[in-house]
């Protein structure tokens, strides 16, 4: 196993670089998992959009009572009353709705043509109309019910129109497993492990490439006593071993960040979840050694790591959720593998049970991604075979005792 | 003579392969990954009709009012309800698991009543639909309990005339997208650090052989430097510029109407690239492969802060650690970039140039220290 042990030599003189890689990904994971610490609910909660009030019209129960109606279907951001502060919290979506209450508002309510409060939200966005029809809804419960009293008292008409504005319909959240669903945390690192997986696997394997492609090498190995096929054999295993040992480390790093929502699902949910890594593991060694066939230096190694990685993941739907692409680019999208992984992460993670309907869709997804894999080993071996007859590989070398 | 040494650099600048993949070819890799990914991000909240199902059972055909309301916002174009009726629950729920409708409406006991499979905006608005409903009719009841005799308008039963209007923050259109490439350009202005590292390799007697030899050279020091480093932010500047292009005339993404504005603020980022290279390899005597590290390192950090890999992060840290906000040279490029952008008055982007300025000429000054009578004892 002398060429299998060379392999994992290549790979422990490069460790340093794919630790690196493997710890800057789990210590954005974990800063993830800090961020969504959501604990699930089996309840309906609502979604709740991040507003801001400015009232320039003073503090009345009538502002105070919108504000606690406003909080219980938003996130309040204080934010002070001047427009650097408004403008930078808008465009960098620290807010999605910004209200301001303009002087003289609240006493100008009774007239014919009242003052108009000032808001800013996105165009035609859902949280925008929602929180709008919020305070349209209160303003104008308070309007009537300010002329149904005549002048009535003000704490009492607020709490009125608060206690209706209280009532609502029911809402039933249906579960149709009996354990959790997949937390959104764990989803977030698995959508996002095709980029790793994709940068360690090229990286480790065009390493391996690289070190056995070196001129002096090739010719060595050629006269050596080792058949092809051996050598070959034991260089597959040595990235095959590489490959699954980062997989089991991604595995229990991720069982390790998100143990308490993890011992919460179902198995059966984890095990897919694991499986479809584990093709797109297939897929990235596949892909890798395709690359290692062009590689020539380190440099190039990295560019292509990179520019490979962050293309497919970032065109798939691992750092962008697909429901939020464009139409065409969906369309260019499901062209590419990681397109298919993050598709059966979505089936799995909506799985609501385990008959053959519900897991049709995910059995198709990983059946393509496995198609993907078979297409590139495929193509790795057209061209390993139109470049092994190339004189740069001395196919064409010929010896002079040659008759 | 300035000519022979600024001619020389950037040919060597430009047949330099690693450069040109990492300065020229990847950031224009991102920018179109940016563009192809990020362009319907701005329609991602959009108010669309929302899939739902109603059960219309017999508790449905008893309340008529109740019929008509959801016929009024299932129809027209700007419809909130795209309804499906179904007269059996249990269809209604088949196609609430295969995820067909956001949710499904019942009527029990004259009220209304929601199921969902999970939480999300669809369903909120679904639910503060019906919360608006059950409202109203507790109102008009309210009302009428409290002054039988009030004449009650369509207008008040409806919930009552629209009291908001919207308001601009800026001349320019909101556009939740630019942050990345604000970072993107960032990141390249801080990647003009490779050109100082080269600049300053090649100008040392200890780090090159080509060092050694121009250190030889019957020229004064200083001007060899200036000549480099005019090479050096030529070159980056095209390269910048190649990207600006790219961006902007290419991909067409709106960069708000400054150009020549634009320009200034990628030629002062390019000097405190460059200037940031120089320090770097100036003040340290670490092995070069450890000085790119350490430049790929905190120019990463630097654009990570400035909210090229997640937008919201450079708001979060001027509102925590404005300190460090104003210290990050990529926060401050990427900032001046979007006042350009939002803002219509030149009073913070001012700031963010005079900052970038300030900390271009401190770097340029250390590495002038460092660099000031260098001699060898031995090579």
């Amino acid at each position: 196993m002398r060429v299998f042990k060379a392999c994992l030599l290549v790979i422990k003189r490069r460790m340093v670089t794919f630790a690196t890689y493997f710890a800057i990904f789990i210590g954005l994971s974990i800063l993830l998992s800090q961020f969504s610490k959501e604990s699930f609910n089996s309840g309906f909660e609502e979604n709740r959009p991040e507003f801001t009030v400015i009232n320039r019209d003073g503090e009345t129960p009538y502002t105070e009572k919108m504000m606690d109606f406003l909080k219980e279907h938003g996130t309040y951001v204080p934010l002070e009353d001047s427009m650097e502060a408004l403008k930078d919290a808008r465009f960098n979506d620290a807010v999605s709705y910004i209200l301001i209450i303009p002087e003289g508002f609240q006493d100008a309510l009774q007239k014919d043509k009242p003052i108009k409060l000032l808001e800013n939200m996105t165009q035609n966005s859902a949280s925008g109309y929602q929180m709008s029809s919020y305070v349209n809804q209160y303003w104008n419960y308070i309007r009537t019910w300010e002329k149904i009293g005549g002048n009535p008292d003000k704490e009492k008409t607020a709490d009125k129109v608060l206690e209706l504005l209280g009532t609502g319909a029911k809402v039933e959240k249906r579960q149709y497993l009996k354990t959790q669903p997949v937390s959104a945390g764990y989803q977030a690192q698995y959508q996002v492990a095709p980029y790793i997986i994709l940068v360690i696997c090229v990286l480790c394997i065009t390493s391996i490439f690289l070190s056995f492609q070196r001129s002096d090498i090739r010719m060595r190995n050629m006269c050596g006593p080792l058949k092809p096929f051996t050598r070959l054999w034991q260089m597959g295993l040595g990235c095959a071993s590489v490959g699954i040992v980062f997989w089991i480390l991604l595995t229990i790093a991720g069982f390790i960040i998100y143990y308490d929502s993890v011992k919460e699902m179902d198995i059966r949910i984890t095990a897919l979840i694991l499986l479809n890594s584990f093709v797109m593991l297939l897929l990235a060694m596949a892909i890798s050694v395709l690359a290692a066939l062009f590689v020539r230096d380190a440099n190039t190694q990295n560019a292509v790591a990179n520019i490979l990685a962050l293309g497919l993941s970032f065109l798939g739907g691992a750092f962008v959720p697909t429901s939020i692409m464009g139409e065409s680019v969906l369309k260019f999208a499901k062209c590419l593998p990681v397109y298919w992984y993050e598709e059966c992460l979505n089936e799995i993670s909506g799985l609501t049970g385990f008959g053959m309907e519900n897991l049709m869709p995910v059995w198709k997804c990983m059946g393509i991604l496995m198609g993907f894999t078979a297409a590139v080993l495929c193509i790795t071996l057209a061209v390993n075979k139109q470049k092994s007859g190339a004189e740069e590989s001395f196919g064409s070398n010929k010896t002079e005792i040659e008759l | 003579m300035f000519w022979n040494i600024y001619s020389k650099r950037l040919l060597s600048c430009l047949r330099n392969r690693d450069q040109l993949i990492w300065i020229w070819a990847f950031p224009l890799i991102l920018a179109t990954l940016f563009y192809f990914t990020l362009s319907s991000v701005g329609e991602a909240d959009n108010l669309k009709a929302i899939p739902t199902g109603v059960v219309t059972d017999a508790a449905y055909e008893a309340d008529p009012m109740f019929g008509q309301v959801l016929d009024q916002v299932g129809s027209g174009e700007d419809a909130l309800l795209n309804i499906t009726e179904y007269t059996r629950e249990n269809e209604a729920d088949r196609d609430l698991e295969t995820g067909k409708i956001a949710g499904y409406i019942l009527l029990q006991d004259n009220t209304p009543k929601l199921m969902v499979k999970q939480d999300g905006m669809n369903q909120t608005i679904l639910k503060s639909f019906l919360d608006r409903y059950v409202q109203t009719e507790g109102n008009i009841k309210a009302i009428m309990e409290k002054n039988p005799d009030y004449n009650l308008n369509w207008e008040e039963i409806m919930g009552g005339a629209s009291l908001t209007e919207n308001m601009s923050l800026s001349s320019q259109p909101y556009s939740p997208i630019l942050n990345p490439y604000y970072g993107l350009i960032a990141m390249v202005c801080m990647y003009g650090g490779m050109q100082g590292l080269m600049s300053i390799t090649y100008l040392q007697g200890n780090l090159s052989p080509l060092g050694a030899r121009r250190m030889m050279a019957p020229l004064s020091r200083i001007r060899v430097i200036f000549c480099d480093m005019t090479g050096s932010i030529t070159v980056h500047m095209m390269s910048l510029l190649f990207l600006l292009f790219y961006i902007t005339v290419i991909l067409k993404v709106d960069f708000g109407n400054k150009l020549p504005l634009l320009v200034l603020t990628c030629f002062v980022g390019s000097i405190l690239g460059v200037a940031f290279g120089t320090a770097v390899s100036c003040l340290s005597k670490l092995g070069e492969s450890m000085k790119v590290g350490i430049l790929v390192s905190v120019t990463m950090l630097c654009c990570f802060g400035a909210g090229m890999m997640e937008s919201s992060m450079k708001y979060l840290i001027d509102q925590k650690f404005p300190v460090i906000s104003w210290l990050n040279p990529a926060a401050r490029i990427s900032d001046a970039l979007y006042c350009l952008y939002y803002f219509d008055d030149y009073q913070r982007y001012g700031q963010n140039i005079a900052v970038i300025m300030a900390m271009s000429a401190v770097l340029l000054l250390l590495s002038g220290v460092s660099l000031r009578r260098q001699s060898y004892e031995s090579i």
